[in-house]
C-alpha cells in the first residue's frame, strides 16, 4: 500500500502471478497452492541471492501446540506467508501486531478461535485464503518446512 | 553505556515490522496510522524511492526535556528520552519546541497525555534490544551503544561511498542524537529536517534563564534604592513638618 | 430633553450589549462542557503540527501583556515617586488583576490536564521557560491581588487589614515590577527554543526584551482605551493632563521598539523580503505599520495628543500592534514550518471572546462598586474624556495641574 510492486522484496514479486490458479476447485487448488509455494519460495530465494538484496531475517518455522486429537503437527512458515499472502502486501503489519503478536507470540491456536474469525481464521476463511476446515493436510503435515527458513537466515 | 539506534535507509524494505512491534511493546491501540501520532510512535514512510523511519531521535541534550515545566520528560541514563505521563500537565510545550516534530498529543481524549517513542526502557533495562530493532528483518534498524553505532555508520559510508550520502544524520543535529540515520538519498528528500541547529537548543533559553536570579537580586536592589532616593524628599518634608 | 434622550440611548446600548453578552455566555458554557468531556480536539483546530493556537497566542500572551499598564504605572508612582499619576493606579491595577485572572482561566481551557496545574509547584524544572512563566503567573497574581485588596478594604471600611497591607506596600511594588518584567519577557523567551520554526521576521535571541518593551507601550495604550471606555459607560475618567505626558512616553517607547524591530529584521536578512511581500511579510507590515508607526505619527501631533479621541485612537492602535505582535509570533510566524494552516475554530473564538466579555463585565461591576476611578468633581462628563466636553476638560485639567 505504501510502495509499488517494484519495491517489494523479490519474493513478493514472484508471488503475484501464480495466485490465479486458486479459482479452481478446492482440493486441486490446495495441491496447486502447495506446489506454487515451493516454486515461489525457490524463485524468491534465487532472486534474492541473484539481486544481492538484503537477506530477510525472518523468524524460523513455528511448530504450534498439538492437541491430543490433532491429525498432525502444524508448522507455520513465515517465508510462505510473506511471499504469498496477498492481504499482507509483503508488510509485517498485515498480520502484526494483530492477530498475531510479534514479541510474545502464542503457540496455541484452536479451531474454535479460527472458526470465529480469529488468529489464522482472520484470513483462512475460505475466501481471502483457504478455509481452515477445507483440507486437514493443508496445515496438519507430518513434514517440516524448515528447508525454506534455512535459506533465509533463521531467527534473529 | 548510552544506547541508541542506527537506521540505515538503504537496508529498509518498508515492511513496517518496527511499527507493529512498537504497537505491541507499548500497548498502543490499532490501527497503524500513516503518520506518527500519540498512538503510533514510529512509522516507515516512503520518500523519493527510499524508506525512512519516523521516530524520536532521542537527543543527547533534548529540547523537550529542557522545556517541560514539570520534568515529565527526562533523558534516562541508558539513552532514551522517557516520559512520565503522571506528571504531565498538558502544556504541549514539548510538541511546540521539538526541532524534529516528534511528541504528539491525544487530541481526542478528555484526559490526554503525550505520545512518543521512549526507546523501550523496560527492554533495555532487561538487556534486550528495542522492539523495533528486535523484529527488523533486514537489520535496517540496529540497536547498540551509541558511540559504537556512530563508528559503524562512518565505516559503512567509508566502505561504500557511492551508496551513501556522506552524512550521518543525528551525529551533530541538535547537538547530537541517540538515533543515527544513514541514507542513499539526501536527507531533506527523506523529509528529515536539515535546518536543525548543530548546537543543543536548550542553550538558547538557558542563556536567558540562568540570568534570572542575578536579575532579581540586582534589579530588586536597584528598585528598592530608587524608592529610597525618590522618597527622600517626602521624608525631609515630613521631618520639617514635625519640627514645626 | 437631550439628557433624557441620551440616557435612553445609553440604556438601549447597554441592553443590546447585554443580549450579546448572554448569548456569548451560553455558547461559552456549551463549549466549556464539550471541551472537558470530549477533549481539546473536539473544540479546537489545534493539531500535532500546531499545538499552540488562539488560547495561548491571544488569551495568555495578550492577557498578560495588557496587564503591563499596572506595573508601569505602579513603578512610576511608587518607585519614581511621580505622584500625579496616582489616579491611574487603580484602574490599571484592576485591569492587571483581571488580565491575570483571564490568563489563568484561559490556561484552564488550554492545558490538557488543568487539574494538575499545581504540579508546577512540586515538580521543578528551572531549565524550562514555562516553569518560570508558571511561577510568574502564580506570584504576580498574588501580588496584584494584595495590591488591589486595599481598594476593597477601603470600600468595606476595614481599616486594620488595610493598614497591614500598606506596611508591605513597597516590597509588594518592587516584587510586582520584578515579576511583571520577568513574566513579560519570559513569554518572549518561550519562543527562543524554536529558531528553525519561527519565521526570521520575528525570531531573534532578543525576543524577551522585545516582548517586555512592547508590553510597556501597550500598557499605556490600554490605559487610554480603558479611560475612554469608562467615560462612555460610567462617566468616570482620567484627566487629560495625566494622559498627555503618558502619550509622550508612549511615543518614545514605541519609537525605540519600532526601530529595534526593524534593525533586528534587517540583521536577520528579512528586510529585503518586504519588497516582495507574501503572507508573513504583509502581516509584519500590518503589525509595524498600523501598530507602531501610525500611533507614533499620530501622537507626534500636539493636537491629536491633546484630543481624547486622538489618544484613544493611538492607544487602540498600540494595543492592536501589540496583539498583532503576539499573534504573529505565536501563529503567523510558526505556520510555514509547521506544514499546516491554522485558523481558530469558532469554539476557540467563543472561549476567548467569552472570557473577554466576562472580564469586561467584572470590570464594569468593579468600577461601579469599588472606588476605582476618582469621583468626577463637577458631575459626570464635566472634565476630560467625554467627546464634546473634551476642550473644557482639557482647560480645566491644565488649570488644575499647577495646584499639585
Amino acid at each position: 500500500m505504501r510502495h509499488s510492486p517494484d519495491q517489494h522484496s523479490p519474493g513478493e514479486g514472484a508471488s503475484s502471478d501464480p495466485v490465479s490458479p486458486r479459482r479452481t476447485t478446492r482440493v486441486r487448488r490446495n495441491i496447486l497452492l502447495n506446489f506454487v509455494c515451493v516454486v515461489a519460495c525457490a524463485v524468491a530465494a534465487a532472486l534474492g541471492i541473484g539481486a544481492g538484496a538484503a537477506t530477510l531475517r525472518l523468524p524460523p518455522d513455528i511448530a504450534y501446540d498439538r492437541s491430543p486429537d490433532s491429525p498432525g503437527p502444524v508448522i507455520f512458515s513465515h517465508v510462505n506467508h510473506v511471499a504469498l499472502a496477498p492481504s499482507t502486501e509483503g508488510e509485517c503489519t498485515g498480520c502484526h501486531p494483530e492477530p498475531f503478536k510479534m514479541l510474545k507470540p502464542s503457540r496455541h491456536v484452536t479451531h474454535d478461535e479460527m472458526n470465529a474469525g480469529k488468529l489464522c481464521g482472520t484470513c483462512h476463511d475460505g475466501k481471502t485464503a483457504s478455509g481452515v476446515q477445507d483440507d486437514c493436510e493443508h496445515c496438519h503435515k507430518a513434514r517440516s518446512q524448515s528447508g525454506y527458513s534455512a535459506r533465509t537466515g533463521g531467527t534473529p | 553505556m548510552s544506547v541508541g539506534l542506527l537506521f540505515d535507509s538503504t537496508k529498509c524494505i518498508g515492511c513496517g515490522g518496527c511499527t507493529a512491534a512498537c504497537k505491541e511493546q507499548n500497548n498502543l491501540p490499532l490501527p497503524i496510522e500513516p503518520v506518527t501520532t500519540a498512538y503510533t510512535w514510529t512509522i516507515v514512510e516512503k520518500r523519493d524511492g527510499a524508506f525512512v523511519r519516523r521516530l524520536c531521535m532521542h537527543c543527547l541534550e533534548p529540547t523537550c526535556v529542557s522545556v517541560c515545566p514539570v520534568g515529565a520528560l527526562q533523558k534516562s541514563a541508558s539513552g532514551g528520552v522517557v516520559y512520565d505521563a503522571g506528571k504531565c500537565i498538558g502544556c504541549r510545550y514539548c510538541i511546540m519546541a521539538c526541532p524534529f516534530g516528534v511528541p504528539k498529543y491525544q487530541w481526542d481524549r478528555a484526559i490526554p497525555v503525550v505520545g512518543k517513542c521512549v526507546l523501550c526502557p523496560d527492554r533495555v533495562k532487561a538487556g534486550l534490544a528495542t522492539a523495533c530493532a528486535t523484529v527488523c528483518p533486514t537489520g535496517a534498524t540496529l540497536f547498540g551503544d551509541r558511540d559504537a553505532l556512530a563508528r559503524e555508520a562512518r565505516a559503512r559510508i567509508d566502505a561504500e561511498p557511492a551508496k551513501y550520502v556522506d552524512h550521518v544524520y543525528g551525529l551533530e543535529e541538535a547537538g547530537g542524537t541517540s538515533v543515527l540515520m544513514l541514507s542513499g538519498v539526501p536527507f531533506e528528500r527523506l523529509g528529515m529536517k536539515t535546518d536543525v541547529p548543530r548546537q543543543p537548543l536548550p542553550l538558547l533559553t538557558w542563556q536567558i534563564l540562568s540570568k534570572v536570579p542575578d536579575f532579581v537580586i540586582l534589579a530588586g536592589a536597584f528598585l528598592f534604592g530608587l524608592h529610597w532616593i525618590t522618597h527622600r524628599r517626602d521624608e525631609v518634608r515630613q521631618a520639617e513638618e514635625d519640627e514645626r | 430633553m437631550s439628557q433624557a434622550l441620551a440616557l435612553r440611548a445609553r440604556n438601549f446600548r447597554i441592553s443590546f450589549w447585554q443580549g450579546i453578552f448572554v448569548v456569548l455566555l451560553l455558547l461559552f458554557l456549551g463549549v466549556t462542557f464539550v471541551r472537558f468531556t470530549r477533549g481539546l480536539g473536539a473544540v479546537t483546530n489545534l493539531s500535532d503540527g500546531f499545538p499552540w493556537g488562539l488560547w495561548i497566542g491571544f488569551d495568555v500572551l495578550c492577557g498578560v501583556g495588557l496587564a503591563a499598564g499596572a506595573f508601569t504605572i505602579m513603578a512610576t508612582v511608587h518607585l519614581l515617586n511621580i505622584k500625579r499619576f496616582e489616579p491611574i493606579v487603580r484602574p490599571t491595577l484592576l485591569t492587571g488583576f483581571l488580565g491575570y485572572v483571564f490568563v489563568i482561566i484561559a490556561l484552564m481551557f488550554d492545558l490538557g490536564q488543568p487539574w494538575r496545574i499545581w504540579h508546577a509547584l512540586v515538580f521543578w524544572n528551572p531549565h524550562s521557560v514555562m516553569f518560570e512563566v508558571a511561577w510568574c503567573v502564580m506570584l504576580y497574581t498574588t501580588v496584584l491581588m494584595l495590591e488591589f485588596l486595599p481598594i476593597v478594604f477601603e470600600r468595606l471600611r476595614l481599616e486594620r487589614p488595610r493598614r497591614m497591607l500598606r506596611f508591605v506596600s513597597t516590597p509588594l511594588v518592587v516584587a510586582g515590577v520584578l515579576l511583571s518584567t520577568l513574566h513579560q519577557s519570559s513569554l518572549g523567551s518561550l519562543y527562543l527554543i524554536v529558531p528553525s520554526k519561527l519565521h526570521p521576521l520575528w525570531y531573534t535571541p532578543l525576543l524577551p526584551f522585545l516582548f517586555f518593551i512592547s508590553a510597556v507601550g501597550a500598557g499605556i495604550g490600554m490605559t487610554f482605551v480603558e479611560s475612554y471606555l469608562s467615560q462612555r459607560a460610567f462617566g468616570r475618567h482620567l484627566e487629560m493632563t495625566l494622559l498627555e505626558p503618558l502619550a509622550r512616553f508612549m511615543v518614545v517607547i514605541l519609537t525605540v521598539y519600532g526601530l529595534w524591530r526593524l534593525r533586528i529584521t534587517q540583521a536577520n536578512g528579512a528586510l529585503a523580503g518586504l519588497l516582495h511581500p507574501g503572507y508573513e511579510q504583509w502581516m509584519f507590515m500590518l503589525e509595524i505599520g498600523l501598530g507602531v508607526i501610525l500611533p507614533v505619527a499620530l501622537l507626534l501631533s500636539r493636537r491629536i495628543r491633546n484630543s481624547p479621541r486622538g489618544l484613544v485612537g493611538a492607544g487602540f492602535l498600540a494595543v492592536f500592534g501589540f496583539v498583532m505582535y503576539r499573534l504573529n509570533v505565536s501563529v503567523t510566524g510558526m505556520e510555514a514550518t509547521s506544514g499546516v494552516h491554522y485558523t481558530p475554530s469558532w469554539m476557540e473564538l467563543v472561549v476567548s471572546l467569552g472570557l473577554l466579555a466576562i472580564g469586561m463585565a467584572i470590570f464594569a461591576v468593579a468600577v461601579r462598586v469599588l472606588p476605582i476611578f476618582p469621583e468626577p468633581e463637577g458631575g459626570p462628563g464635566a472634565a476630560g474624556f467625554g467627546g464634546d466636553d473634551a476642550e473644557a476638560g482639557l482647560i480645566e485639567g491644565e488649570a488644575a495641574a499647577p495646584g499639585r
